[in-house]
């Protein structure tokens, strides 16, 4: 949907779906900090990058109301080729070679790791950061810091020419008077 | 448990640092609830303040209560090296909010967060200075740059701010990412970022025959990584755009400080936690000081703006400075520190009358050809920058010379015979231009009219300190080296 959709808005929303999904994947695999990182990158970041492009460039809907099928012999070939290898790579791994019960003589093994006392990445992550390495923390938040003031200092003008809102006027302002209507003629 | 207990007396040991985050944050509040209109005596008050602070660090920092511990869970060490370091990046930091006031006011750049700027770059160099784990120095170096990045571009009106801004922003953030995956191919090929742990992990590392490429590769990337926020050879392309583009107080603090920083880091790195694989990392030391040396001096040759000249000056100083390292001995250490001190006198006395030359037309002086008649107008003044160029180039009673001679020394005595002669070689090209400089002070006869600005009171007192330093050294110049032994000697002795 990412390339089929009209608008590219759209587009980028479902750019966005599919890091969601990927995010997905990744706490399948029990990366699950991996998979909040993820998130937060692309789509805190990245995506909503794309999406303030997209929004500036003023591209037209008519523009991209082009035929696509003709994309569809190649892509489609790629498509299988990629189903075709998706179904090997199934058939290597998925299919449990020999049940366990078969081998009698061997000693029943323990499942040590589920005997541990278990924390997930994050809980260990965070009892990390906050406790023997908070340095590191207060360093990114310093780093944090000279980013805003860097930006402020570079963008913020001020100047006589610069048209600014003065919030004690605008929250002073009443609703009711705000918008008029003025009977002409 | 009750972890802050852990850390208890690590704060008191890092109260500079903590003292210098609070005060920015203090001037940060200070100048936006002050400074309404753009003003310049708003920021000549931020200054004035963030003078008092870095000096009331410094204060706090000589009058520390410990002189080496580890702190903060092993992720900085203090000890003498950086306290000697340390405490000239706050010298520095004051000489450069001291030489800004002037420059601002006629530069018309009325905005107090460049010197809270200052205040925490110098406070990001304090921390990248102590930092004893490579995720704490990959966090300071980032730190630092962020901060440099702004102040390149602070010039909002100027093209050539925002272009060296943009320029120094990309290449850093790139040279950025280089370290950063330096770091993690040693982490991964050790599973340690801490310095101490990859010094015993090396020990006889390269008699016992592991293959261990990806580990060479990470210490290269990390050098050059480190050599790029030099502008050493190689990796020196963005400097003179930047040194160009920055306004002129930056190009001073850029051309001061990061060098003494970077630097200083680099060396704790590569004699701390590499030291026993000094072959590869000590070929890569060796080739960037040759090309630097050679740059330095062949680039220079044809430049005719004053701030690429003293662009291409710096890169062959780092050079220079790059010889001791590649050294590997204590002298060659002890070599290069007091080749910065001088480096950073004569910088300061360069700046500052560069900067307090001006045009007819009341613009900062750009070319070379705007230096002439200045023997006439200001003799003291052509008197002080010609004795520094002689200083620069290595002419015998001057500080100059002194520095490099001990360079050239210890790069003989450890058998780096091709460094000290590419030395010798290219300080002799690199004189040529210091003496056109001088001759256009005093033989150049142009129709120029230009405005000599008399110095500010500040300047004036820059300029006189850091001749004297230039100028007198050579009658004692014990001190230094004394000093600069030691911190040798405390960065040797992490070796075990």
């Amino acid at each position: 949907m990412v390339i089929r959709s009209r608008n590219p808005v759209y587009s980028v929303l479902y750019l966005v779906l599919v890091f969601v999904n990927a995010a997905g994947l990744l706490l399948l695999l029990g990366l699950d900090f991996f998979a909040m990182i993820f998130l937060v990158v692309y789509v805190g970041a990245i995506a909503v990058l794309f999406l303030f492009v997209v929004m500036m460039l003023n591209i037209k809907v008519a523009e991209i109301s082009e035929n696509t099928l003709r994309y569809l012999p190649v892509g489609g070939l790629i498509g299988v080729v990629f189903l075709l290898e998706v179904l090997v790579v199934v058939d290597q791994d998925m299919v449990p070679a020999l049940s366990a019960t078969d081998y009698s003589p061997y000693v029943d093994w323990v499942n040590w790791s589920s005997l541990v006392d278990h924390t997930s990445n994050i809980e260990s992550i965070g009892m990390l950061m906050y406790t023997y390495y908070f340095y590191y923390f207060l360093i990114a938040s310093l780093i944090l810091l000279v980013a805003m003031v860097g930006a402020i200092m570079l963008t913020l003008h001020k100047h006589r020419a610069v048209k600014r809102q003065d919030p004690s006027v605008q929250n002073a302002r009443e609703f009711s008077k705000t918008v008029q209507k003025v009977r002409l003629g | 448990m009750d972890y802050l207990s852990l850390f208890e007396n690590d704060f008191l040991v890092l109260m500079p640092e903590i003292f210098l985050v609070y005060a920015a944050c203090f001037l940060l509040m200070y100048g936006v609830l002050v400074s309404g209109a753009p003003e310049h005596a708003y920021v000549t008050n931020t200054g004035f303040l963030v003078i008092l602070s870095l000096g009331l660090a410094l204060l706090l920092l000589i009058n520390g209560p410990v002189t080496d511990m580890l702190l903060m869970y092993n992720t900085l060490k203090v000890d003498y090296f950086t306290f000697y370091v340390q405490a000239w990046i706050l010298i520095i930091g004051i000489g450069v909010v001291l030489m800004s006031f002037d420059y601002l006011k006629r530069e018309k750049m009325h905005m107090y967060e460049y010197m809270v700027l200052v205040l925490l770059s110098c406070t990001s160099m304090l921390f990248m200075v102590a930092s004893y784990d490579l995720i704490a120095m990959y966090l300071a170096v980032e730190f630092q740059s962020l901060a440099f990045y702004v102040i390149a571009a602070s010039q909002r009106d100027s093209e050539f701010s925002t272009e060296a801004g943009l320029k120094y922003f990309f290449l850093g953030a790139f040279s950025s990412g280089i370290l950063l995956f330096g770091s993690s191919l040693v982490y991964g090929y050790t599973g340690t970022t801490n310095l101490s742990d990859l010094a015993t992990l090396y020990t006889g590392f390269e008699s016992l025959n592991v293959a261990s490429g990806g580990l060479y590769v990470g210490l290269m990337f990390v050098s050059v990584g480190f050599l790029f926020k030099l502008a050493a050879a190689p990796f020196h392309m963005w400097s003179p755009d930047v040194y160009q583009g920055s306004p002129t107080t930056v190009t001073a603090f850029f051309a001061l400080t990061p060098k003494l920083a970077v630097l200083a880091l680099l060396t704790k790195i590569l004699y701390v936690g590499f030291y026993d694989i000094m072959g590869p990392w000590q070929k890569v030391v060796m080739v960037c000081s040759l090309a630097s040396m050679v740059v330095g001096a062949i680039g220079a040759l044809g430049q005719t703006n004053i701030k690429r000249l003293l662009a291409y000056s710096s890169i062959g100083h780092v050079g220079y400075m790059l010889m001791g390292l590649a050294s590997g001995s204590v002298e060659g250490i002890q070599a290069m520190f007091v080749y910065m001190v001088i480096y950073v006198a004569m910088t300061f006395t360069t700046f500052c009358i560069v900067l307090s030359v001006r045009t007819a037309d009341n613009k900062p002086v750009e070319y070379i050809h705007d230096l002439s008649h200045m023997s006439r107008s200001n003799p003291i003044l052509a008197m002080t920058l010609a004795l520094t160029m002689f200083s620069m180039a290595g002419v015998p009673p001057l500080a100059g010379f002194c520095s490099k001679f001990y360079l050239f020394f210890t790069a003989l005595s450890s058998s780096l015979y091709p460094l000290a002669v590419v030395g010798v070689l290219s300080s002799v090209v690199s004189s040529f231009y210091y003496l056109r400089l001088i001759k256009t002070l005093y033989f150049d006869h142009t129709n120029t009219v230009h405005s000599y600005v008399s110095l500010d009171t500040e300047k004036a007192w820059l300029c006189a300190l850091s001749f004297g330093v230039t100028m007198f050294l050579i009658m004692y110049p014990n001190p230094l080296f004394l000093a600069s032994h030691k911190v040798a000697l405390a960065l040797c002795a992490l070796i075990r």
